[in-house]
């Protein structure tokens, strides 16, 4: 545990001492402020469902750029080698390395307060859906930070664990979504709605903390933690 | 080899036990609802209604068993609430899935039913085509059989089913009625198929105001907007009507709006009777901050601008004692005028519905024109103003037994009412016209809530609010409006590169400061 603890620090506050922890953030507040004011007083209604809406796209594209360094960085340059001679269990430098990232994520998520802020400021909104939206954002990021690091450690190159990762999250994402279950026969478009991130999300969304939903989620970030872990172990 | 085949296993397990935990939480359907109003979980007053059945009640859904893909979720989320019904009502109700298509018979009982299949878009080997289609729900009880044809989403399943099991249930069914000859448009053709609405829970029936047995087994009278006087017979039996302890709600203009010429005010004889009653319906058009934008032409081109006789009103503005009110964001009352209630010895009021504390009048010149109706430049003219009321309790009538018109037998005039009854009133009809309902759904809402609400009290219309939309921003200035937007998307960024920039140029200072240290040693 302490040593977890010890490989989440060095993960957390990596990113903070360069300046892509900063650019990332601010780029994720900008569009996400962004298209969420864009059309809010035309709306007039208080409430974050288009934030929601947007938030998994720009966390497909923002989450990879955050997880594909974890192991690949570590391969590429080495240093791979001396963590694995440190006297830690290869579950905690998974798990160290996971809430790492998943902390920073959930900062930058905590940064968007200002939206509900506002919509407070501004009338009566149901708070429900605003818990369980940002409940279900972190779950969503946990699942890709799962999926990014899986990808970063199957390659030492950052750039293709970018493109698996983001393939394997965009992949999980959309098979939920209308356009693609409206085309499926009615046997896959259940079960693509059952492995799918986004039809997930939906309801968890509109504020209903259902358990399917959660166990989907812990148990889509425990399978693709434990395939990290099997890289790694295969390969040490 | 050894160690990749254990990690192999492993893995296998791991993700059979993931599925099959799926699996089990997925039949337990266990969900905690963090809505405010509680909407995705059966209601309060569903429950109780379920729990309070004396009988077995058995809900029949019929879907077809090759359903197209975007139904798949759709028939999830209907059992999923036919569950939640036999959960709570700890099985009085029975529920069954049958494929009609299975069989011809079963189709012919559903035709019997009123239920017939529904054509569905499907998109198959890159080809749009059409099929045919069950999702329906059929409702036993004793004897009886009432069907939801076709459920075509969830949102409103609840209340359906709800007013369904009240509907077959109840010993009594309630009789509401309108006029249809003399008010300024019939209610059963006023759009978004209110009576059609309203007959879903009560027996709706056209009445003419000349017949006194019409309106003798009337539960409540509608009585939308009179442009003219009403003719003496037809006042005397109204007022009898309420003096007995019929239930009354007007729906009534205060100025008649006249789009090719000036509006006037309306000086029908329904006023005096209402006055009798301590209510007054004020001659005047309501302007208001909150209200809606409107899309008009100017000759030349189509505009859209905010329209302050459109009034918008919030739910803050909406008396929450009424719980059909509680969830419902807001009602749009086009050309509305104020009202004014009092008290008496016999008879209370509440009031339901007021303007901002930043509504204006216009009296005796009735403009509408959009771009004459600025605010005014003394802000002492602006105020609050009721806009719906309820007055309750005893009524006296209109008449004084020496002034019945000749032609009309009084033999079972009533002076002084001996029933308490309830009087709605709200200070305009035009919310209750097609075009206004179709754009602001919220209208159809309160309208049928407040009908519940003096019928059967509040047991349908804490379900029916939920299908309502969110809340409503408050009303602001533009200069507010783009003040929050680009503080909004500036602040935040902007607090990150400070500290990002403060927190790097310290870094920097130390790592600097560090490299002197080392150097000097």
């Amino acid at each position: 545990m302490k040593q977890m603890f010890n490989i989440f620090k060095r993960e957390f506050f990596g990113y903070f001492n360069s300046m892509i922890a900063y650019i990332f953030i601010t780029v994720f507040l900008v569009l996400a402020n962004f298209f969420f004011f864009k059309g809010f007083f035309i709306n007039n209604v208080l409430t974050m469902r288009s934030f929601f809406e947007i938030t998994p796209w720009i966390f497909l594209f923002f989450i990879p750029t955050v997880t594909m360094r974890l192991w690949a960085e570590e391969k590429r340059t080495g240093t791979r080698e001396i963590l694995f001679t440190m006297p830690v269990s290869e579950w905690d430098i998974v798990l160290g390395k996971f809430f790492g990232a998943l902390v920073f994520v959930a900062i930058a998520l905590f940064l968007t307060i200002n939206i509900p802020v506002t919509l407070l400021f501004l009338g009566r909104p149901d708070m429900g859906p605003v818990i369980g939206g940002y409940l279900g954002l972190f779950f969503i990021a946990a699942s890709y930070i799962a999926i990014g690091m899986f990808a970063s450690s199957i390659t030492s190159n950052q750039i293709i664990a970018y493109i698996i990762g983001a393939a394997i999250c965009f992949l999980l994402f959309v098979l939920g979504q209308s356009f693609v279950t409206i085309t499926a026969s009615p046997f896959w478009a259940r079960f693509f709605a059952a492995i799918s991130i986004s039809s997930h999300f939906d309801s968890i969304s509109r504020g209903v903390l259902d358990l399917v939903d959660l166990g989907y989620y812990a148990g889509l970030t425990a399978v693709f933690l434990f395939l990290v872990y099997v890289m790694i172990k295969k390969r040490v | 080899m050894k160690k990749g085949k254990n990690l192999f296993i492993e893995l296998a397990f791991i993700v059979l036990i993931v599925i099959l935990a799926n699996l089990i939480l997925g039949e337990l359907l266990i969900r905690f609802d963090l809505t405010r109003d509680k909407r995705y979980v059966l209601s309060k007053d569903t429950k109780s209604i379920v729990r309070g059945l004396d009988d077995e009640v058995f809900m029949e859904f019929y879907i077809s068993r090759n359903i197209p893909a975007n139904i798949v979720n759709l028939k999830k989320e209907i059992l999923d609430v036919l569950k939640e019904y036999k959960i709570v009502s700890k099985g009085r109700i029975r529920i069954k899935e049958t494929d009609p298509m299975s069989n011809t018979d079963i189709e012919r009982r559903l035709y019997m039913y009123g239920i017939s299949p529904v054509s569905v878009n499907v998109f198959q080997k890159d080809k749009a085509e059409v099929v045919k289609t069950y999702i329906a729900i059929s409702v036993f009880y004793k004897d009886k059989v009432e069907s939801i044809p076709f459920v075509q989403n969830i949102n409103e399943l609840e209340y359906k089913l709800t007013s369904i099991l009240l509907k077959i249930t109840s010993p009594k069914v309630f009789v509401v009625g309108y006029p249809q000859e003399g008010p300024e448009f019939d209610l059963s053709a006023a759009g978004a198929d209110l009576t059609g609405e309203l007959a879903k829970q009560y027996k709706v029936v056209p009445v003419s105001l000349r017949r006194q047995a019409d309106l003798d087994n009337l539960d409540l009278l509608i009585v939308p907007n009179y442009k003219h006087d009403l003719p003496d017979l037809e006042l005397y039996n109204l007022d009898q009507f309420i003096v007995k302890g019929g239930k009354t709600a007007f729906f009534i203009n205060g100025v008649n709006i006249d789009f090719e010429a000036d509006s006037k005010a309306n000086l029908s004889n329904l006023f005096q009777l209402l006055r009798s009653k301590n209510i007054t319906v004020n001659h005047d058009l309501v302007n208001d901050y909150s209200n809606e934008v409107i899309v008009f032409s100017d000759g030349r081109q189509q505009l859209a601008a905010p329209y302050p006789q459109f009034v918008k009103v919030l739910n803050e503005n909406m008396n929450k004692s009424y719980s059909s009110l509680k969830n419902l964001a807001s009602v749009t009352l086009p050309w509305t005028s104020t009202l004014s209630f009092s008290n008496d010895d016999l008879s209370g009021f509440d009031i339901i519905m007021k303007t901002t504390m930043r509504a204006w009048l216009t009296k005796r010149d009735y403009t509408i024109d959009p771009t004459k109706l600025s605010p005014p430049q003394d802000p002492g003219m602006l105020g609050q103003f009721i806009l719906c009321g309820m007055q309750y309790g005893k009524f006296r009538s209109f008449y004084k037994e020496e002034n019945i018109p000749r032609n009309i037998d009084a033999s079972s005039f009533v002076e002084t009412g001996e029933n308490e009854t309830r009087i709605l009133v709200v200070g305009t009809s035009h919310f209750l016209k097609d075009n206004v309902l179709k754009r602001f759904t919220n209208n159809k809402v309160f309208f049928l809530n407040i009908i519940d609400s003096m019928l059967l009290g509040d047991k349908l219309a804490d379900i029916r609010t939920k299908i309502t939309t969110e809340p409503a921003i408050r009303s602001l200035s533009d200069g507010a409006k783009l003040t929050i937007k680009y503080l909004n998307f500036l602040l935040m960024p902007l607090i990150v590169v400070v500290y990002g920039l403060i927190r790097f140029i310290s870094r920097k200072n130390k790592g600097k400061a560090a490299e002197e240290k080392n150097e000097a040693l």
